[in-house]
């Protein structure tokens, strides 16, 4: 049997990243939904609780509404912009590249598994935009490359393609998964 | 052992407890644990919603603008949210139950010939 406050407790951190008030508000709400429950059967918490269902299945369906709050997604913008930075594979210092071709790959390919699990946990909105960020800080390490390497040869006409394809593909990455899961997961027909 | 599966009636369940719930609200403001008691007697015990399901299915409704909800604090006693059904919500409900009567009385005659 587990206590109210410890189920609570639970759904609070299965919560966690949600709008602050929103989880708030969801909690206030099932707190209330206990005390009637209780006095309706006499104080029997077990099956209050259990009538309830599990708190982290609880919580993720509230998840599958509201997803991530503003803060959240925020930083995931921020980690998808930076991680684009060191996707770019032309950074240089002096004559050295600092970037060569084998650790931006690493970047590139943790980028995708970011934007992935974004798209997937916070839905494909967040996975797009956080997609665009991406190839934002893809565009402005470029940007800071040429800057830096005024009359350099940067980049081939195959590497420029494959530079924007790989951003192009950030975006598609951040889209695809999150649609999948939604079709996927689409509950029963809505009104 | 019946023939036909479980999830046929879960089916039939899910797609029509929205209409239900906006039915409930239909004439006043209602709160979560309420709702739940109503529509278990209402429907002799068809919708015996899971208590978890029915609070993310009315936040739902409020998502989609059918229902709003605010907090009533009772001098003693517990607070609770109540829910009451919108403009839209009452056209959406109107809509719904054209389409049910409609489907009701298409299956009826289908089945009276089967009889």
């Amino acid at each position: 049997m587990i206590p109210v406050d410890a189920y609570l407790g639970q759904v609070r951190r299965s919560l966690g990243g949600m709008d602050p008030r929103v989880q708030e508000d969801i909690v206030r709400e099932l707190q209330s939904h206990l005390a009637d429950s209780l006095e309706a059967n006499g104080g029997d918490v077990g099956a209050a609780t259990q009538a309830l269902g599990d708190p982290v299945a609880v919580a993720r369906r509230y998840r599958e509404i509201y997803g991530y709050g503003a803060s959240y997604r925020r930083l995931f913008y921020i980690v998808a912009g930076v991680t684009g930075i060191l996707t770019v594979p032309v950074l240089f210092a002096g004559d050295e590249a600092v970037f060569p071709y084998f650790i931006s790959a690493i970047f590139v390919a943790i980028e995708f598994a970011f934007l992935i699990w974004v798209s997937v946990m916070a839905g494909n909105r967040a996975g797009i935009l956080s997609g665009l960020s991406g190839v934002v800080g893809r565009m402005a390490g470029f940007g800071a490359a040429i800057v830096a390497n005024r009359g350099a040869f940067l980049i081939a006409p195959d590497g420029f393609a494959a530079f924007l394809l790989v951003s192009f593909l950030f975006v598609i990455v951040g889209w695809l998964p999150g649609k999948a899961k939604q079709a996927w997961r689409r509950p029963g027909a809505e009104l | 052992m019946p023939e036909i599966s479980q999830e046929w009636t879960a089916e039939l369940k899910k797609g029509s407890v929205q209409l239900c719930l906006l039915a409930l609200l239909a004439r006043e403001q209602k709160y979560g644990f309420q709702i739940l008691k109503e529509l278990r007697e209402l429907s002799g015990g068809f919708f015996d919603l899971k208590e978890g399901t029915l609070y993310p299915a009315l936040r739902r409704l409020e998502e989609r603008g059918f229902v709003e909800s605010h907090w009533v604090e009772p001098e003693s006693g517990v607070p609770r949210k109540y829910y009451r059904i919108t403009e839209r919500g009452r056209r959406a409900l109107t809509e719904a139950i054209e389409v049910w009567d409609r489907m009701a009385a298409g299956t009826r005659r289908v089945l009276e010939a089967a009889r």
